[in-house]
This record gives structure tokens, C-alpha cells and sequence, in this order.
């Protein structure tokens, strides 16, 4: 059986337990504690270690889903949840200040892996946060010369998880 | 120290006293830290030089690792997450809702003893700051 897996990340906040719990097929592994620094006005719990769900795809493959912590000083635990992945789901929360740069400072962290791998990018809240656009997301891709889908999407809405999914498994090695 | 877990000078002082309690009753334990829940480091005593801003970030991720697989083993709660290594432990446990506690020890610690110390240096903390 081949393994697939997948990993999330994206600020603190975004939609990363979420995401994965929308689609898990158990009640996902969740690391969550209580926020105790300038996060915890906007979030009570922030995931520490990771998130880990399962899904099975049509064909009796499973996927494996990891979600990391946001924050730069868990950046040992991206390393650790990346290897063996095929995949990196990038979401990015557009009510925040600069989405485009949070975009850019998740593309840096998993620059490596996501040559090496791919990835998609999902962009959350544009329902009340509509700008940047989505042209200016693919636009600030190809100044960087990505070429990554980015999909509007709320985490809450299960086809949209499973939508970015299926994006990322057309880019992604997996065929 | 950085963090933004507000604690007053009062309190760092009574950890910090903690702290040293701990590592005096114990021979083997050559530092500890008190650890924010979400892996900011709060105070420290160390006999060495330790990366504490690092270290608080690993130590609280497998701190809820270790509880969240207590809980899927139906082991219920976790008390310690110990980690032995060739050149020594570390012991992790959790002080209240907000904070761990952190020890490194040499190899040649009782465990046994290690672990009652963690455990009665948490307690204490624990019901002075009524956590
Ligand atoms: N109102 C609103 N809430 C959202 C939207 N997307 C996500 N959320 C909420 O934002 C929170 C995200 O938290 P979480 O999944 O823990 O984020 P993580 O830190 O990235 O794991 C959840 O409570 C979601 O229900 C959205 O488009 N609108």
C-alpha cells in the first residue's frame, strides 16, 4: 500500500484543525492548549505539536493528514511532520494585515519541500475579506516563479476541504 | 527572559526560589524552567548554558503529545513525559493550566527520586499560585 501524506500549515488561527477535522474519518489527533501570549485575543487554543486525521480515497488509498503549529518557534515540528510528504496545503487567512506576506514567509519556511513536493494554496475568509484577490495571489506567485493553484475556500465547508485535496493531488507527485 | 505570559516580579522571584529549591535537593538535576503552556520560556535556573526559547518550544509540543496519547490509550492523565538519553533525562510534567515545569538531570540520578522532586516542586507552585 502506497502512503500518502499530506501537511497543513498557515498562521495560528487559519483553519488548519479545521480543516482536517472536516474531513477526518476518526476524530483527529489534536494538540491544542491555551493560548498565553498576544495570540490569545484572537484564539483561546493553539495546536502545539500537530494534528493528525486520516481520510480513505475512493480507490482504498488513505491519506494522512498533518496539521503543524503557526508559529516560527515550532519550526522543528515542520521538520519532523514533513518528511515522507507529498503534498503541502498552505493556508493563508485574508482577514489578517498582509495576507500576501504571510503567503511569502510560508513559501520561504517550505521553500525546499515544496520544489520538492508541491502544493496549494488556500486562501480562507475572502467571503468578508475579498482583498487581495485571487489575481493578485497568481500574481504574486508568478513573481516568484511558482506556479501553485490557489483556491478560495472556507475551512468549515468540507467539499471545499476535499476540493483542495484533489488540487493538490494533480500537482503533487501522486498520479 | 521573553515572554508574554504576564507574571509579576513577585512570582518569577517565588519560581525562580522554586527552582533552586529543586535543583539543591536533588544532586543530579542541573537545570530547570518553568515553561508556558504554549512553549514560551518564563524562568529558568540553570547550572549550564541551555538554549531555554528552543528547548520551551520542543518540551511543551511533547508535553501535549504525551497527553494527548495518554488519553488515546485510555490511560487517562499523563504525569511525566521522561525523556533518557545516554548523557542524561529530562522530565516534563504539567503545573496547573498555564505552565510545565522542565528538569535536566545526570545519568546517574535515581529516577525514582528525580520524578518525586518534579512532582513535589509542581505541587508546591501549584498551590501557592492556587493553579
Ligand atoms: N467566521 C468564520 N470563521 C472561520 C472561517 N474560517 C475558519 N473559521 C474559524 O476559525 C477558527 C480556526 O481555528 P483552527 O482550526 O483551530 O485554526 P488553526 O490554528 O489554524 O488550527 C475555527 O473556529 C473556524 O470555525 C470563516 O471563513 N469565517
Amino acid at each position: 500500500m502506497s502512503d500518502l501524506k499530506f501537511i497543513f500549515t498557515g498562521t495560528p488561527g487559519v483553519g488548519k484543525t479545521t480543516a482536517i477535522s472536516m474531513i477526518s474519518e476518526f476524530d483527529p489527533v489534536v494538540t491544542d492548549v491555551l493560548t498565553t501570549d498576544e495570540l490569545s485575543e484572537q484564539k483561546e487554543q493553539t495546536t502545539v505539536a500537530m494534528d493528525f486525521g486520516e481520510i480513505t480515497l475512493d480507490d482504498d488509498e488513505k491519506i494522512r493528514l498533518y496539521g503543524t503549529p503557526g508559529q516560527r518557534r515550532f519550526k522543528f515540528m515542520w521538520e519532523i511532520l514533513i518528511d515522507g510528504g507529498l503534498g503541502l496545503v498552505i493556508l493563508i487567512d485574508n482577514s489578517r494585515s498582509n495576507p500576501l506576506e504571510d503567503l511569502n514567509i510560508y513559501l520561504e519556511n517550505f521553500r525546499d519541500f515544496i520544489h520538492d513536493a508541491g502544493a496549494v494554496v488556500g486562501v480562507t475568509r475572502m467571503q468578508t475579506h475579498p482583498d487581495p484577490d485571487l489575481d493578485q495571489y497568481y500574481a504574486e506567485l508568478e513573481r516568484l516563479d511558482l506556479d501553485l493553484p490557489v483556491l478560495d475556500i472556507d475551512v468549515r465547508e468540507k467539499d471545499d476541504v476535499i476540493m483542495l485535496l484533489d488540487a493538490l493531488m494533480a500537482v503533487s507527485d501522486y498520479s | 527572559m521573553s515572554s508574554r505570559l504576564k507574571i509579576s516580579d513577585e512570582a518569577a522571584q517565588y519560581l525562580s526560589e522554586q527552582l533552586n529549591n529543586l535543583i539543591s535537593s536533588n544532586e543530579g538535576i542541573y537545570a530547570a524552567l518553568i515553561i508556558s503552556i504554549d512553549g514560551h520560556p518564563l524562568v529558568k535556573q540553570a547550572q549550564d548554558d541551555i538554549h531555554e526559547s528552543k528547548l520551551a518550544a520542543m518540551m511543551s509540543s511533547l508535553l501535549a503529545l504525551g497527553e494527548s496519547i495518554a488519553r488515546e490509550s485510555g490511560q487517562k492523565l499523563c504525569q511525566y513525559v521522561i525523556v533518557d538519553n545516554s548523557d542524561g533525562f529530562l522530565v516534563d510534567l504539567r503545573v496547573g493550566e498555564r505552565m510545565l515545569l522542565t528538569v535536566l538531570a545526570r545519568k546517574d540520578t535515581n529516577l525514582g527520586m528525580l520524578l518525586s522532586a518534579c512532582k513535589n516542586s509542581a505541587e508546591t507552585i501549584i498551590q501557592r499560585f492556587k493553579l
